[in-house]
């Protein structure tokens, strides 16, 4: 009983600095928070029936991540219903304490989380292992099993989808309907010829951003 | 936007991009940026992208760090635990009112068993200082203790510099409570409560100017800052004046 407790005690301290990357993989690797929720947890309970097995992994981090994306994968596949559209529990609702910049930042997250939705899935779960997660490419390899000049392939393709696509997305202001977006709509504004932003780059001498001559 | 021109050099951003470049590979490459729109283009997304992915960085939520010690310290291994699901149960989450109703109820009952033999000790304190006002002060300084955490959202997940750590149940000398739980980075925290019952005002508090209800008061060490709002009356409990004032201007309440 002793021992049990003693193993026990051993999985919570070396799952707990990794809590977080859990929680931020589920976040992205299903649609829903509830689901979410539900994979961290179903992946702990997974994670624990293992360690008092006797498997000790170090670093925690990739381990559980595997575990993590298998569980997804499973879930995906017995899952019939693969909803291309945010429900409005997906949207972090704004509540009556929200400041201004609290409910700028909220929408923005939102307007992230949608458009890493709209990236192919191995560049979706490449840049939320590294970006997100904190693990680096090499893990990354491991945990989804492709070679590691592939991971940083998607990865530097997926952070540039990202860009793009939350770069289409023009906002409509506050009345936007977050519920009326979906991967298969076009974002608002997309197509159109919206302001130009120019990234400005340094140039040899003189002029800031001006035109090529 | 129009499609840059393609460059040559599209192999050569990929290895800038992934740090895989001697110094002075490097050097002549970034001079090349600088003439080049394609592959600054290329490198100004990639970057942007890798800055707008952390952005949705989180922490976990209290409930998660709770269910991690109950699975490999309190009974993984007996009957099993009400919200793993099962083939053919019920979906574990219900819609968020009916679980903060459902979930206060059980918590409530549960707090009432695990205070029985405390209550005697909230009650003490100075005649004139109410005892829920004492046992908030009291909630503040010993985190977990007497509370049973719920699955209830809060109020906000940030609140002024502090964000939210977690919701627990509790009853504060009998009156039952909501306790939400914010912290920043350098430790320093405040206690939100809600309450359906008021939580009366004390002899020496200080009314907050410009405001119906408002009121700060030092009780038992802390700070503790009061009002009434949306059929609830609320308590900020923290140690410092300037942060109970902050938090309860964040929450709205002053």
């Amino acid at each position: 009983m002793g021992e049990t407790a003693a193993t026990g005690e051993d999985f919570v301290r070396a799952v707990m600095p990794a809590i977080d990357l859990l929680h931020n993989l589920a976040r992205r690797l299903v649609h829903r928070p509830v689901e979410a929720q539900d994979l961290a947890q179903d992946t702990l309970v997974k994670a624990w029936q293992a360690w008092a097995r006797g498997v000790r992994p170090d670093p925690v981090g990739p381990w559980l991540s595997t575990i993590c994306l298998n569980l997804a994968r499973d879930r995906a596949r017995r899952d019939a219903r693969r909803p291309e559209v945010f429900s409005l529990e997906d949207v972090d609702r704004s509540s009556p304490f929200d400041v201004e910049a609290e409910a700028i930042k909220r929408v923005q997250r939102t307007q992230i989380a949608r458009a890493l939705w709209t990236l192919p899935e191995a560049q979706r779960i490449a840049v939320t292992l590294v970006d997100i997660c904190g693990l680096t490419a090499a893990e990354a390899a491991v945990i989804t099993g492709s070679p590691r000049g592939t991971v940083l392939s998607r990865i530097r393709r997926g952070r540039e989808a990202l860009f793009r696509a939350v770069h289409t997305q023009l906002p409509r202001g506050p009345a936007e309907d977050p519920a009326g977006a979906s991967s298969a709509d076009p974002a608002p504004g997309a197509g159109q010829a919206g302001p130009r932003r120019r990234s400005i780059r340094p140039r040899a001498a003189g002029k800031n951003g001006g035109p090529r001559p | 936007m129009t499609t840059p021109q393609p460059c040559g050099e599209a192999g050569t951003a990929a290895a800038y991009l992934g740090g895989e470049m001697f110094a002075a590979a490097r050097v002549e490459f970034e001079a090349h940026l600088l003439a080049c729109d394609t592959c600054w283009a290329e490198v100004n997304a990639v970057r942007g992208g890798r800055a707008l992915a952390e952005e949705l960085r989180e922490a976990a939520p209290q409930e998660l760090r709770e269910r991690l010690r109950a699975i490999a310290t309190g009974g993984s291994d007996s009957a099993p635990v009400p919200n793993i699901a099962m083939p053919g149960m019920r979906p574990r989450y219900r819609r968020p009112r009916h679980r903060v109703t459902v979930a206060l109820a059980v918590a409530m009952a549960a707090v009432v068993v695990v205070l029985g033999a405390g209550l005697s000790l909230i009650t003490a304190g100075p005649r004139d200082t109410d005892p829920a006002l004492l046992a908030a002060a009291s909630a503040y300084r010993s985190e977990g203790s007497g509370s049973v955490p719920v699955q209830a959202p809060p109020p906000a997940r940030v609140l002024a510099d502090m964000t939210w750590q977690g919701t627990t149940a509790r009853l504060l000398a009998g009156q039952p409570a909501l306790a939400h739980r914010y912290a920043n980075p350098a430790g320093h925290g405040v206690l939100l409560v809600s309450s359906p019952v008021h939580f009366p005002r004390p002899a020496n508090a200080e009314a907050i100017a410009a405001t119906r209800s408002g009121w700060i008061a030092s009780v038992d060490g802390v700070q503790i800052l009061g009002a009434d709002r949306d059929g609830l009356s609320w308590l900020v409990i923290c140690a410092a004046r300037e942060t109970a004032l902050a938090a309860g201007r964040a929450a709205g309440l002053v």
